[in-house]
């Protein structure tokens, strides 16, 4: 396995790499966090590990948000993420557009919900063949994230901004 | 749902196609005030499931995080369509090395690269991320297996 797998490079391996010294508006980062939000089928959630190394995980996009400051998420009360969280709830979640070269990364917290009108909220029919006792089955959770800073990286202009989230 | 358990011959097996077929891949480092960061990395050259190898800015944030905490995870991941089976995911957990010696520059180097490192080759901006993979987590519909990579 140690044939040369070495691809065409330009030299960065960033997806999406920018100069540093060349910025968007904010409100041209809102708008383009905002429509990733919207358009992204699966986001990638980092979280600390218990021995300290950070996780990543891919999150399917419930399309529940509130613009960037908040995003919810499905997961299983039993689930390891779940466990690392209690730990420590710190995460990112990340989403990147290879079309428009565009990225976007939240930093910020995630809590562990039990609440049934959080359960409600996210709820899919369709996941009652996991879920046999529907909303209310115990192992049904929900993760709410809240961003304190977001990343912004539109490639193709070559500019990003990050900026705080009040 | 925590799922069956899938040999360890075979996890391994599927996480080196899933490696090969892979364009691109998540760097996970952890920032200064200890939260989980990602980024997105084109997947240039690795060898196995062992190491994989990026370049970047030495002045980049990235590499200033590593020196800091070199731990890390690289992240594979094949989504699977709505309603066409499930997503196909491996996560590798280890450490990265920061190279800027002759060789290593030269293993990711192309011309075309002047234009981020004017210098050249030897350009004290260009450095060579070097991911060493301790751990894997490979998952496929509702199976994972944990191996550790030797």
């Amino acid at each position: 396995m140690s044939e040369d797998t070495t691809k065409k490079t330009v030299g960065r391996s960033e997806v999406v790499g920018r100069k540093k010294d060349t910025f968007l508006t904010k409100e041209e980062a809102i708008s383009q966090a905002l429509e990733m939000l919207e358009s992204a089928r699966h986001f990638l959630v980092g979280t600390n590990a218990e021995d300290g190394f950070p996780n990543i995980k891919t999150m399917s996009n419930r399309g529940r948000h509130e613009g960037l400051k908040t995003i919810w998420f499905h997961t299983d009360a039993s689930s390891h993420r779940v466990q690392q969280l209690k730990r420590d709830n710190r995460a990112c979640v990340y989403c990147l557009d290879t079309k428009l070269s565009r990225g976007v990364m939240l930093v910020g917290t995630m809590e562990i919900l039990h609440d049934l009108d959080s359960k409600r909220m996210i709820w899919q029919e369709g996941e009652r063949k996991y879920y046999p006792m529907g909303v209310e089955d115990p192992e049904y959770s929900v993760l709410r994230f809240t961003a304190i800073r977001a990343g912004v990286v539109d490639a193709m202009a070559n500019k990003g901004l990050t900026f705080e989230i009040e | 749902m925590s799922g069956n358990v899938l040999t360890e011959q075979e996890a391994i097996r599927q996480s080196l196609k899933l490696v090969e077929k892979s364009g691109f891949c998540l760097l996970g480092t952890i920032a200064d005030d200890g939260s989980p960061n990602i980024k997105g990395m084109y997947n240039v050259k690795h060898e196995g499931l062992k190491k994989i190898w990026f370049s970047t800015n030495t002045s980049s944030r990235r590499v200033q995080q590593l020196r800091k905490d070199d731990r890390a995870c690289v992240y594979f991941v094949a989504a699977g369509r709505p309603g066409k089976g499930q997503s196909k995911g491996l996560m590798l957990s280890g450490t990265v090395e920061i190279l800027q010696d002759i060789e290593s520059r030269k293993m990711l180097w192309s011309e075309g690269a002047r234009i981020y490192y004017p210098l050249g080759v030897m350009d004290p901006d260009y450095c060579v991320l070097c991911f060493k993979a301790r751990t894997g987590n490979f998952y496929h519909k509702l199976q994972n297996a944990i191996f550790d990579i030797r």
